[in-house]
């Protein structure tokens, strides 16, 4: 009896274990999923002119129209406002992301905006990392 | 009795684990439910999202960024230019001695006193692209230049019609706009000058894609630049969106202000695309130089002689202005040098004229 008893708790504890690692995991996510931190952290780069880090989460196939984008921007000065991205499309290594926000470039007394929302980027896990792949 | 608190302990670390995990379950779902909802989220109307393409894999070096400055043979050309002939000592003087003529009637002030020579198409650029300061001011015409101009007739362009892609020193108040706005300056202009503006009346004071503050090479390749703006199409470089609104035989490149590094992979691109078109480029020197180097003019040269194609000195014009006619703008301090004088505004807008009319009257001849 007391062998049963022990036996069953212990097989709790690891259930109990088990599912608080898993949510540990979760949460360290902050609730985003990765595919959406990438393309919040992609736009950031563009905006903050970050070369290095805007390329590092590109696929190599969209880098040199991912580059076109960035270039394009170089006179001017640009940040991003409200941005915020969400899943709407999930199949196994890729996701589709749509994002609210805009661009803002600034050259001399003249601000253009340029809308995010229309956008819905393709990002693919390759080997571990998310990367923008077009839109 | 042992076994009794053994039994009642074990029973309480049960009930603890159970709640625990009723708790997390409920957690769990709670974020699966959060997935579902993101995915119902998803917009019915799937047409109306832009798409951008992947390019084709053009090679490990331009994907990395090292852009080749070497002469390489274009794709396509109308005619294939003749081999670059290695100009004598005659006619490097000939060329040093108009370069320096036309800068002393600049210094002079008085630039109606500046005439636009007789256009005489040759094979090539006879100057080699590092001599690029020492090239005349109004564009030498080679023949592949009038072959490419007459292609586009054949195939559609309008004569009348020039475009310009440029920046904010491009724009048509500051530019050219005021041949057709103000009739006596028009009065005051060579003969040539006249008929020049007159055949091309209606590409001098118009806005368009390709013109704006803050344009680079790239932004004239970028679909979103134009913002939809000018009747242009969401899928559609600003670049395409002019050559189909305004139809041009003729376009100034005055691109390249500045010193991003993929500059000259752009131009090229935007070379190729004119090109292939029948849209004949005329490319542009700059007075500044703030990429200190000067790599930018250097790389408009090296450009008109590897496609074969007119350049327009402005540099060489600008020279002998006072600190070669440009000025820290106080609003924009950070960018240094830039802007034209209003001295050099003059000057641009003359020497560009001159350089249409040069162009236009060279490649019109059978």
């Amino acid at each position: 009896m007391q062998h049963n008893n022990g036996r069953f708790v212990q097989l709790c504890l690891f259930a109990f274990l088990f599912h608080g690692v898993t949510l540990l995991l979760t949460a360290c996510g902050g609730g985003e999923h990765p595919a959406v931190v990438a393309v919040e952290t992609f736009v950031q780069a563009l905006v903050d002119k970050d070369e290095a880090q805007y390329v590092s989460l590109t696929c190599v196939d969209y880098e040199l129209d991912a580059l076109l984008e960035y270039d394009a921007f170089s006179l001017v000065k640009t940040h991003v406002e409200g941005l915020e991205c969400q899943t709407v499309n999930l199949d196994g290594d890729k996701a589709e992301i749509t994002c609210q926000g805009e661009i803002v470039a600034t050259y001399g007394d003249e601000e253009r905006t340029f809308g995010l929302s229309e956008r819905r980027y393709q990002v693919v896990n390759q080997e571990g990392q998310w990367l923008i792949c077009g839109y | 009795m042992a076994d009794m608190r053994l039994l009642k302990s074990s029973t309480h670390s049960v009930l603890i684990v159970v709640a625990g995990l009723a708790v997390l379950s409920i957690l769990v779902l709670s974020l699966i439910g959060y997935q579902l909802t993101a995915l119902a989220a998803q917009p019915e109307n799937l047409n109306n999202v832009v798409t951008v393409t992947a390019v084709p894999d053009l090679g490990d070096t331009e994907r990395t960024g090292e852009i080749s400055t070497t002469i390489t043979p274009t794709p396509f050309q109308p005619k294939t230019p003749t081999a670059e002939a290695e100009p004598n000592h005659d006619e490097r003087n000939q060329l040093r001695v108009h370069t320096a003529n036309a800068s002393a009637l600049e210094k002079s002030g008085d630039s109606s006193a500046l005439q636009t020579p007789s256009s005489t198409v040759i094979s090539a650029h006879p100057l080699p692209p590092e001599e690029w300061k020492s090239w005349p001011v109004i564009p030498l015409v080679t023949e592949n230049a009038r072959a490419i101009y007459q292609y586009g007739l054949a195939t559609g362009a309008d004569p009348h019609a020039f475009s310009i892609l440029g920046d904010c020193q491009s724009e048509s108040w500051i530019f050219m706009g005021v041949y057709e706005t103000d009739a006596a300056v028009v009065t005051d202009l060579p003969p040539e000058l006249q008929d020049t503006v007159t055949h091309f009346s209606g590409s001098f004071n118009r806005r368009s894609p390709t013109i704006r503050g803050g344009t680079t090479a790239g932004a004239i390749l970028w679909p979103a630049w134009h913002g939809n703006a000018f009747s242009c199409w969401a899928s559609e470089s600003p670049l395409n969106c002019e050559l189909r609104l305004h139809n041009p035989s003729i376009v100034f490149i005055n691109l390249g202000t500045h010193f991003e590094i993929r500059n000259i992979y752009y131009l090229r691109r935007i070379l190729d695309q004119l090109i292939e078109r029948g849209v004949l480029p005329i490319l542009s020197t700059k007075a500044d130089n703030r990429e200190v180097d000067e790599h930018l003019n250097e790389e408009m040269a090296l450009l008109a002689v590897e496609y074969n194609i007119p350049l327009w000195n402005f540099y060489a014009a600008a020279a002998e202005l006072p600190n070669n006619g440009v000025e820290v703008m106080p609003s924009r301090a950070y960018q240094g040098p830039i802007y034209l004088t209003n001295e050099g505004l003059e000057l641009h807008r003359y020497t560009a004229l001159q350089a249409l009319a040069a162009v236009w009257q060279a490649v019109q001849r059978p």
